[in-house]
């Protein structure tokens, strides 16, 4: 068999083994990409039935005018921003010390890795009791501690609301970046840091100069998987707060399906879900952006 | 090996995934079955009605899947099921507001042709007309409600001042009668849903405003008497006002509460209050009046139209059955069953007239009165989306974060955006 | 090394609290449910319920049917995650034997892939499965499943695939075994280790899903436990009793729970996995 012939069957192998995985992206991811995207070019009007027809930028161009909107891009901005920033010095915090060798290691990766596991939805339910105003387990905690003087309604003001969200959120998502910058920390030579010990430089230098330069790359990672996954963030918000209140947690994906479940507004919520999309990608260009400016350093 | 273990687990998987979707389907022999959505609270008074219609028809029984007690939630629910045309519900249970949205989706049958003249004229017209959507039936009412205000008639008298019919006359009996907090002069409520657009349309519309014309679709909100309209609503909450601040957050049950333990002069809210005010053990029974709701020049206020009547699924594969349902279910028999039970107020114009139910319930006799003053909320397709427009800027100017003028220019351009989508 | 006794402290108190920050949420969940009414509603909060009760439990179970809530999400989570993998496995196997800079274009796409948000993609494929009249359907929520699975699943395998030495392979070809007969009689078994990672990855993904869950299934009797539960609460939290509410998060999440306890090696094996090559 000529080697012509052999490459082309290993090719030819090789397009039917990826088949399948091409098949599913392309039904469930690419398609439905794509409809979203003529969805957002759309008008749905209800005219003894649901119509669409072509508008052009006309649904899009309708999000400049909308409070609503912008309320929305604002509080998933904030929501991510707060989040991300939590997760990441907790997850960071933990994997450091998950690092370290000491006796219940095992168990207590077993154990920190339970909140990533548990479902979103069901947990924000549980998020919402603990932060019951009368019953809760959280005002009862810091009144015990004595760092509360009269019970907090955390759901019922929009800072507090959307404080409770962040703690939920990165409750849940910690153990994901924990595990990330785990294995950029045991990527880091042992060698690095013991010379650095042993020129006297302290834990903190260590971790400064030497630690956290080389976790550049996974907390880059970290990061930006976090921040995207918290710009489409719908489980938590819908289940807890359900935007409110007041509309004060509502985020970009909670208004696009409130657009197409509740209002029957199809073209517009697919334009509020593309738009939030093209932010995120900003968002996530940015981080990139800053990120490999660090690193040049 | 391995591969075996697969297959019999794909199997095992997917008879699990299967097994899913079919067990619950309990066959009901040749008869036909309805399925209706109703609030969890209002389902044990459903009862007596599906059972006497499946003993008036055997082979036909009706399914009351519970559902919550919110009604925005229920709207969600009721939307979802409809729009994927899985012929989940084949009656509905449906607000005021919902009609028009769900018959310009083309999800509700029209029943004019079933539903004639003689039969419509049992009902009373606000009522009735709350379920016409551009010219043609879709809803039969079932229950009824209109915006009233209450009134501690002990205290007025006590002090020698008549019923208020104008704000001002409202205002100044409030403020000598009240001493805050243990008494406040007038409660309403606030909270950012439906209820507070109901209550600000009446003092819009006792203003000489308006918010939607449903005809041209013209937006109102920016004129004048709005500004005045939510001006007197600030007023009331200012320190020193006549309501407290915590009315911002209030909804029935909040003001209620507050109302029966004695707390306020004036309450304006739905006419359940008074059952359940005038019962034994209310600080207040006996001691109350009610009134349409005050209006600048006097005149008889406006109360906003509510209420819930039933309509039949376009989806729905026993049409014939379901219609059948809605007549039995809205018959005087009906409605005494439900109305007598629940202290909400029947549909039917005779019910008003029934001396069981006036025994029961003496308030119906002002009550039908009041009702002719019935001001619908405006029947448009995207009614939701701008009852949340106007819900979401009141609440920003209640909460000091615009001013009137601000907050309600703010709602009317972005209700003309969106309004401006619609034909 | 020395340890200073300051510093041992330190970290025990470390960990404590870490381990505490990490279950005292989803505990406070499990005491709650077996709370009577009276300690729930207490001011100053019982935390320890003396006595126990299965009250709630009982009463959710006679209220909403939690069986089937339990067997949709199992069936389902387990359906997804088969397919997922058949679809994997082969595009693994076929990676591992690219060039890097070809594998590392496609895994790279596959990334890529799973960054889209579940909420863009939520309306079109609602209208697929309306289309399709698989509302209420689990196979509405088994594909979408097995296809949101697939970036993990296929970095995974590949991943174990490519430890795999070649001299096995090479041995099946000359056997006479295809790719398909490869990938099955040595490939899948002999990287066990990451196939149980990527399937557990995927079971627990789908078993958590949530917002098709709720939208594609109208039907109490069609839903699985996340879409049951928000259907059993209510924007006002006053309805439903706390009891029973603890009682459902419980029963949603003590599969998972058990099956994270069991096999936390093998995730976060194959969590870490991806993470190194990015």
């Amino acid at each position: 068999m000529s080697a012509g012939t052999l490459a082309t069957r290993a090719r030819r192998e090789r397009v039917l083994l990826l088949t399948p995985v091409l098949v599913l992206l392309a039904l469930v991811v690419a398609i439905p990409a794509l409809r979203v995207v003529h969805l957002g070019f759309t008008r749905t009007e209800l005219d003894d039935a649901v119509v669409s027809s072509w508008a052009g930028l006309a649904t899009h161009a309708r999000t400049f005018g909308d409070g609503r909107f912008l309320g929305a891009l604002r509080n998933t901005a904030l929501f991510t921003s707060l989040s991300v920033l939590l997760e990441v010095t907790l997850g960071t915090a933990l994997a450091l010390l998950l690092d370290r060798p000491s006796r219940g290691r095992g168990a207590l990766r077993a154990v920190v890795l339970v909140p990533w596991a548990l479902p979103t939805s069901v947990m924000a339910l549980a998020w919402a009791w603990i932060f019951h105003d009368t019953f809760g387990m959280a005002n009862d905690l810091l009144a015990r501690l004595g760092l509360l003087g009269e019970p907090v309604a955390w759901l019922a003001q929009p800072a507090t609301a959307m404080a409770a969200l962040v703690v939920a959120d990165a409750w849940k998502t910690t153990p994901f970046v924990a595990l990330i910058v785990l294995a950029g920390l045991q990527g880091i030579p042992a060698e690095v840091l013991e010379a650095a010990r042993v020129d006297g430089a302290g834990p903190f230098q260590r971790f400064r100069r030497i630690t956290l330069p080389l976790l550049l790359p996974s907390l880059v990672v970290a990061t930006l998987f976090r921040a995207i996954q918290s710009w489409g963030a719908f489980d938590i918000v819908y289940v807890m707060t359900g935007g409110g209140p007041g509309g004060s947690t509502e985020t970009l994906a909670l208004y696009a399906y409130q657009s197409w479940f509740r209002y029957l507004d199809f073209g517009y919520g697919a334009a509020i879900a593309v738009q939030g999309m093209l932010l995120a990608l900003v968002l996530a260009a940015v981080v990139v952006r800053l990120a490999s400016r660090r690193e040049v350093e | 090996m391995s591969a075996r273990w697969a297959g019999a687990a794909s199997a095992l998987a997917l008879l699990l995934a299967v097994s899913g979707c079919r067990a619950g389907e309990t066959p009901h022999g040749n008869g036909v079955t309805l399925r209706m959505l109703v609030p969890a609270n209002e389902r044990p008074f459903w009862m007596p009605l599906t059972e006497s219609f499946a003993k008036a028809r055997p082979g036909t029984r009706i399914v009351l899947e519970e559902g919550p007690v919110p009604t925005d939630l229920r709207e969600s629910l009721t939307t979802a099921a409809l729009l994927s045309a899985d012929g989940a519900f084949d009656l509905v249970y449906l607000d005021v507001t919902w009609t028009s949205k769900l018959a310009a989706a083309g999800w509700l049958l029209p029943l004019d042709g079933d539903i004639g003249e003689a039969e419509r004229a049992a009902f009373l017209p606000q009522a009735l007309a709350a379920g016409f959507f551009r010219g043609r039936l879709y809803r039969i009412p079932f229950r009824t409600d209109v915006g009233l205000l209450y009134y501690r008639a002990d205290l007025l008298a006590a002090a020698g001042i008549a019923p208020p019919r104008t704000f001002a006359e409202l205002e100044a009996a409030a403020q000598r009668l009240q001493s805050p907090p243990e008494l406040w002069g007038f409660l309403w409520q606030g909270a950012q849903y439906e209820g507070l657009v109901c209550f600000f349309l009446e003092v819009l519309h006792g203003h000489g405003g308006s918010w939607i014309d449903p005809g041209t679709l013209e937006v109102g909100l920016d004129r004048p008497q709005a500004e005045a309209a939510l001006s007197f609503l600030l007023r009331a909450r200012v320190p020193g006002g006549i309501s407290p601040q915590g009315v911002a957050a209030y909804k029935e049950e909040e003001t209620r509460h507050l109302f029966q333990s004695g707390r306020a002069v004036f309450l304006r809210s739905w006419p359940y209050v008074w059952r359940l005010a005038q019962r034994e053990g209310s600080a207040v029974a006996g001691k109350i009046g009610v009134l349409p709701v005050p209006t600048l020049s006097g005149d008889a206020g406006s109360g906003t139209l509510g209420g819930w009547g039933l309509a039949v699924a376009r989806s729905s594969r026993h049409p014939a059955e379901a219609l059948a349902f809605v007549r039995h279910a809205t018959k005087l028999e009906s409605q005494r069953l439900f109305c007598e039970a629940t202290g909400f107020a029947p549909a039917r114009a005779d019910a008003y007239e029934d001396p069981a139910l006036l025994a029961a319930n003496p308030f119906l006799a002002d009550l039908g009165r009041i009702h002719a003053g019935a001001t619908p909320r405006p029947v448009i397709a995207r009614y939701a989306q701008a009852s949340d427009i106007l819900q979401r800027h009141l609440t920003a100017a209640l909460a000091g974060l615009s001013t009137p003028r601000a907050a309600l220019a703010s709602a009317a351009r972005e209700t003309r955006l969106v309004l401006g989508e619609a034909p | 090394m020395r340890r200073r006794p300051l510093a041992a402290a330190g970290l025990a108190l470390a960990i404590a609290l870490a381990a505490a920050w990490s279950l005292v949420p989803a505990a406070w969940q499990a005491l709650t449910a077996v709370k009577p009414d009276a300690q729930i509603t207490s001011v100053p909060a019982v935390w320890v319920p003396s006595p126990p009760t299965a009250e709630h439990v009982r009463a959710l179970w006679e209220r909403k049917p939690f069986a089937r809530y339990l067997a949709n999400s199992a069936g389902i989570a387990l359906a997804a995650t088969l397919l997922c993998l058949a679809a994997a496995a082969p595009a693994a196997a076929a990676l591992c034997r690219m060039r890097p800079r070809a594998r590392n274009r496609w895994l790279l796409g596959l990334l890529l892939v799973s960054l889209f948000p579940p909420i863009l993609l939520l309306f079109p494929l609602y209208e697929g499965v309306r289309l399709l009249g698989l509302v209420n359907s689990p196979l509405a929520l088994v594909l979408p499943y097995a296809a949101f699975g697939l970036p993990l699943a296929v970095w995974v395998l590949e991943a174990g695939f490519r430890e795999l030495p070649k001299e096995v392979e090479e041995a099946a070809t000359l056997d006479g075994l295809g790719p398909l007969g490869r990938l099955l009689r040595v490939q899948l078994p002999l990287a066990a280790p990451s196939v149980t990672a990527a399937a557990l990855l995927t079971f627990i993904a789908s078993w958590n899903e949530f917002l098709l869950a709720l939208s594609f299934t109208t039907r109490d009797t069609s839903r699985t436990v996340t879409a049951g539960i928000a259907s059993v609460s209510g924007a006002s939290l006053y309805e439903v009793p706390w009891g029973q509410l603890s009682a459902a998060i419980v029963l949603s999440t003590l599969p998972v729970v058990l099956l994270v306890l069991v096999f936390e090696r093998r995730i976060s094996g194959g969590l870490t996995g991806g993470a190194v090559k990015g």
